[in-house]
Order: structure tokens, then sequence, then C-alpha cells
């Protein structure tokens, strides 16, 4: 039911209906994640956070590394990465008798709060799960409970690539990647080939521990994530945006049936792959702390996300400033066969804009509490809240899609 | 004589930009992004800092003027609400920014009471009316934020002197 309204000529598609809402039980949650944001709820009366000092986090791997792989292991040349939005990343050189020559290793971990709460343990099962499906980082030493380092973190292989072109402008978290005509052309196709891929695997074959699978009905699926991204926004919101409460209502009453069930990267977008400088060979996947078993809409929806895009030389709109909406999506039908509904696909783009200002907003809060090693990118993140809540009532308010 | 914001964000700018920033390490990639981000924000607040109270009352006034036109009908949970955000939007604002707040969780209640006992006609002009807010009121940030980079839609957004109705701008 649609009703025209006032003086706008806007449509709106908004009638709650009771019975599905109740059917959309509040309950319902990904247990991995519902009790990972149980652990953020302890967290929070924390004294502030400050940054890991360089020789303790050396002396840490040190004697990790001594202990798990070799007793003459070395770590050395250990330092700071920026990027990541939340996490502390170090790289590092490792040498020990066993491996031949050195080795540049990564190693990230948890602070005290930032945007989100994730599970280190099911990070690093799925980088182990996507060894040889797609280029993604080696996965070499999980620490879940901080054993060793203090916090959560895992380690894993440095790989080469950079998120930019050679001398290209880019903002924070990769956002505002300039790519010229010619390397939209080079990365284009293989961003939409990696994410068929993904999409490909065989998540219940390869039996992931920590990855529960959504589909004890068709609407499993929305059901979880509307319920995990409504409780990070009431449990992190930094002040109240009331247009979210009507937001919530809409979702609820508009889950999708999920027709197939997919391994979703979760943050799939331009600045969240490495390429060579040289090949415009993409050389690894990162950031796979969102990755669920959800539906196959959530990472094309993620991806059409609009700060995650850029306007062309002719001033259209790109996806993850690779390719505009329509290519994406025929492109995504044509390497997978399936059909991308755009009714599930607007439902999916509402929810994740959504998801990214709650996830900016419990930045805030994280950074407000002094509880990060880099408050003044969460705050600087929080401004992303205004061109999401443009879209999201853009998308709402507009016609149903055809 | 007191130095006012104007010159002391303009003298914490040039610090960062022409000292500070020149001696950071190189290798030290988080370390050069924060300050970069500093830079940023330092000149955010500039254009920002001699503006603020005209741009709060702007969005005071929308809010105020949302909230004070909702009739309510429905349950008792619904009608407490609206009694309550009615209340709250009768008063003259005491501190802006509280004020604000308050009247944004009052609302907010309004739509989930409204979503459990509402009036179906009344639900759907509440969510009518407070999308349409939203959407004005991320008009209004986006053009107030615009400097941080992250809108794509920028091509219509008022410079912030035109939002608040200053012919400088």
């Amino acid at each position: 039911m649609t009703e025209r309204f006032g003086g706008d000529s806007r449509v709106v598609q908004l009638c709650p209906d009771h019975a599905r809402h109740r059917a959309a039980d509040p309950n319902d949650q990904d247990p991995t994640l519902a009790h990972m944001l149980d652990g953020r709820a302890a967290k929070l009366a924390s004294s502030d956070y400050h940054p890991v000092a360089i020789d303790d986090i050396t002396e840490r791997l040190t004697r990790l590394f001594a202990q798990n792989l070799h007793p003459a292991a070395k770590v050395s040349g250990l330092r700071r990465l920026a990027g990541g939005a939340s996490k502390e990343q170090f790289l590092f050189t490792l040498d020990a008798p066993c491996i031949e020559g050195s080795e540049q290793l990564v190693v990230r971990m948890d602070p005290t709060d930032g945007v989100l709460e994730t599970s280190r343990q099911r990070e690093f099962e799925i980088l182990e799960a996507m060894q040889g499906v797609v280029p993604v980082p080696r996965p070499r030493f999980l620490d879940h409970e901080g054993t060793w380092l203090g916090a959560s973190g895992m380690i894993t292989s440095f790989e080469q690539g950079s998120t930019k072109p050679p001398q290209a402008g880019a903002g924070v978290s990769g956002l505002g990647t300039g790519f010229t005509p010619q390397w939209r052309e080079r990365l284009g196709p293989q961003f939409l080939r990696l994410m068929a891929a993904i999409h490909r695997f065989d998540f219940r074959a390869a039996g992931l521990r920590h990855f529960a699978i959504p589909d004890a009905d068709p609407f499993q699926a929305a059901r979880q994530r509307v319920n995990l991204w409504a409780r990070v926004w009431r449990e992190g919101a930094y002040a109240p945006i009331p247009g979210f409460a009507v937001v919530e209502s809409w979702l609820r009453s508009n889950l999708p049936a999920a027709r197939e069930l997919v391994l979703v990267h979760g943050d799939f977008r331009t600045g969240n792959y490495l390429f060579d400088g040289d090949s415009g060979e993409i050389t690894a996947i990162l950031d796979w702390e969102l990755a669920h078993v959800g539906d196959y809409h959530e990472d094309l929806a993620w991806s059409l996300v609009e700060i995650f895009g850029a306007r062309d030389e002719q001033g259209r709109y790109l996806c993850s400033n690779l390719m505009t909406v329509e290519d994406f999506i025929g492109g995504y039908e044509r390497e997978t066969g399936r059909i991308v509904d755009r009714d599930t696909l607007r439902f999916y783009r509402i929810l994740l804009s959504w998801s990214v200002v709650a996830m900016a907003s419990s930045g805030l809060t994280a950074a407000a509490n002094r509880h990060n090693h880099q408050d003044i990118l969460l705050t600087w993140l929080s401004m992303v809240t205004h061109p999401l809540l443009d879209e999201i009532t853009r998308l709402m308010l507009e016609e149903k899609a055809a | 004589m007191n130095p006012g914001f104007e010159v002391r964000l303009s003298s914490m700018r040039r610090a960062l930009a022409t000292v500070i920033m020149p001696a950071i390490d190189p290798g030290n990639p988080l370390a050069q992004e924060q300050a970069g981000l500093m830079l940023a924000h330092i000149g955010m607040l500039e254009a920002q800092w001699d503006k603020l109270e005209d741009y709060a009352r702007l969005c005071m006034q929308d809010l105020v003027e949302v909230s004070g036109r909702i009739d309510a009908a429905g349950g008792p949970e619904t009608l407490a609400a609206a009694a309550g955000l009615a209340a709250l939007a009768g008063k003259p604002p005491v501190r802006g920014e509280v004020a604000y707040r308050a009247l944004s969780e009052a609302l907010e209640e309004l739509v989930r009471a409204a979503d459990r006992d509402g009036d179906a006609h009344f639900r759907r002009a509440l969510h009518r009316e407070v999308l349409l807010h939203a959407n004005r009121q991320a008009a209004r940030d986006r053009a107030w934020f615009a400097a941080c980079g992250f809108d794509v839609n920028t091509a219509d957004l008022p410079s912030i002197e035109k939002l608040i109705g200053r012919c400088d701008g």
C-alpha cells in the first residue's frame, strides 16, 4: 500500500503489518555476533585506552613465536600501519631457523572499543577457508583470548599491493579513492569475478565452525541482520536520530525471503582490496571481519552504498568508483547466473546504509569514551552519517523499486 | 585583550601544517594520518565556529515545528508518548544541544510507541513526517559538514553561509 501525502510529491511505502512485525523476532541473533556484543557491554566501563607501545608488542610477539614456533625466533622492524577503522595494526619481520629467510607479517589487535565488536576467531577461520578460492592474506596465528598479545588478535602474512593507484588520492579507510578510466577497466571486471567467486564458495561443505547458517526460515537471514544492526545502533548510538526508528520499523515489516544463501564478505568495496601498481592485478581481498552467511544481495547492496563510490568525469555515479550501477548489477547477473531482485536490493541498501551509520555512531561513542587509539579518525568518520541518512530517506521515500 | 577563536584556530593550523607535520617520522603512517585529520578538523572548525548558534537554531526550529504538529491517535502508549513530546516541544529550549536531544528522544519514543498501539493511519502519517524531517535534517547536516568530503552528491548543496541565511555567502 502506498500513500501520497501533504504537499510533497514523493510516495512512501510505509505500512507496518503487525503480524509480520511480530514475526520479526528481535531476539533471533547470530550467536557468535551476539556473544561479541555481550562482551562489548562489559568493556564500556573501562578506563582510557592507550595505544600499544612498540617495545611492548615486540616483546609479546617475540615470546609468542619463541614458545609456539622456535625458541630462537626473532621479531624486528615493527611499525604501526594506518588504515583499519579501529584495529591496532603493525607490520613486522619474523626470523626463525624453521622458516626460509625472513617473513613479513601483520598483527591485528582489538582496542577497547571501536566501530564494531567482531571476532578474530571468525576472521581467522574464513581466511583459512578462502585459501585458493580468492587471493587473501595467509592466516598464521590466532590469539583469540589475548593470551600472548594482551588483546584478542591475529597474525597474517603481509601482502604486496596498494589500495590506490600510484600518485592517486584517497581519503581515510579507502573512501574517495581516485581511479582513472583505465584503472576502472582493469579493476572492475576483477571486482565482479572475485565477488562471484566468494559467492560460489561452498560454505556448507567447508564446515565453518564459527559461522551460523540462517536457514531456519527464508526470512532468517534478513531478520538476523536487522537484529544485529538494530542492536549496534541501540547500544552504540551517540545521539538519537528519530528517523531510524522509522527505518527499523520499515525493515522489520519488509524482510525479504533469501533466494539463496552464500558466503557474504560483508565489506566488499574499493579500499578493501590490494592490487599491483603495474599489472593492475588484485593481489588480496582484505577485511573479512564482517563475513557471514547471508543473502547475496547484501554484498551487492554494500558495494552500492553511495559513500563508497564516486562520480566519474561525466558526473555519473560509479559504485565503488569502478562502474555504473547498471553495469555492476548486470555484470553480477552474467557472472553468477543469479537474478538480482530490485526490491531485495533496495531493502539491503537501506539496511546497510543504516548499518554504516550505526558503526560510525558506535565509533564516535568509543572516541567520546576514549576507548580507541584512533579517536580522531572515528570522530572524522562519524561525518558519513549525513550523506547516508540522505541516501536512506531518499530510498524510503522513492516509488517502490521497479 | 583576549585571543579569539579565529586566531587560535588559525595558529594551530599553521603550526601543525608548517612545523609539526614535516617533523613526523615518514615511517609512521598512523601519525601522519592522524596529523592530517587534525588539520582537516581545524579547517572545518574555522569555517563553523562563528555560525554554530545560527545553525543549531535552524535545526531546532524544524524539529520543534514537526513535533508541534503531530496529532496522535491510538492506544495509551502512543498517547502518553505524544503528550511527553508535546510538553517538550512547547517549552522554550534552555540549552540548545540538551533540548534538541531530549526532543529527538521523545520523537523516537513516539515512533516506537505508535508501532505498538498507534492507530494505523496516524502511524503512517507519523512515519511520513519523521522521514521527511530526517531528509531535511540530512540536507542541513550535509551542507554543514560538506568539507569532510564523504558526500558524492554535493552539486546542489548550499554553502554554510547560505544555509544559515547570511547574505555574505
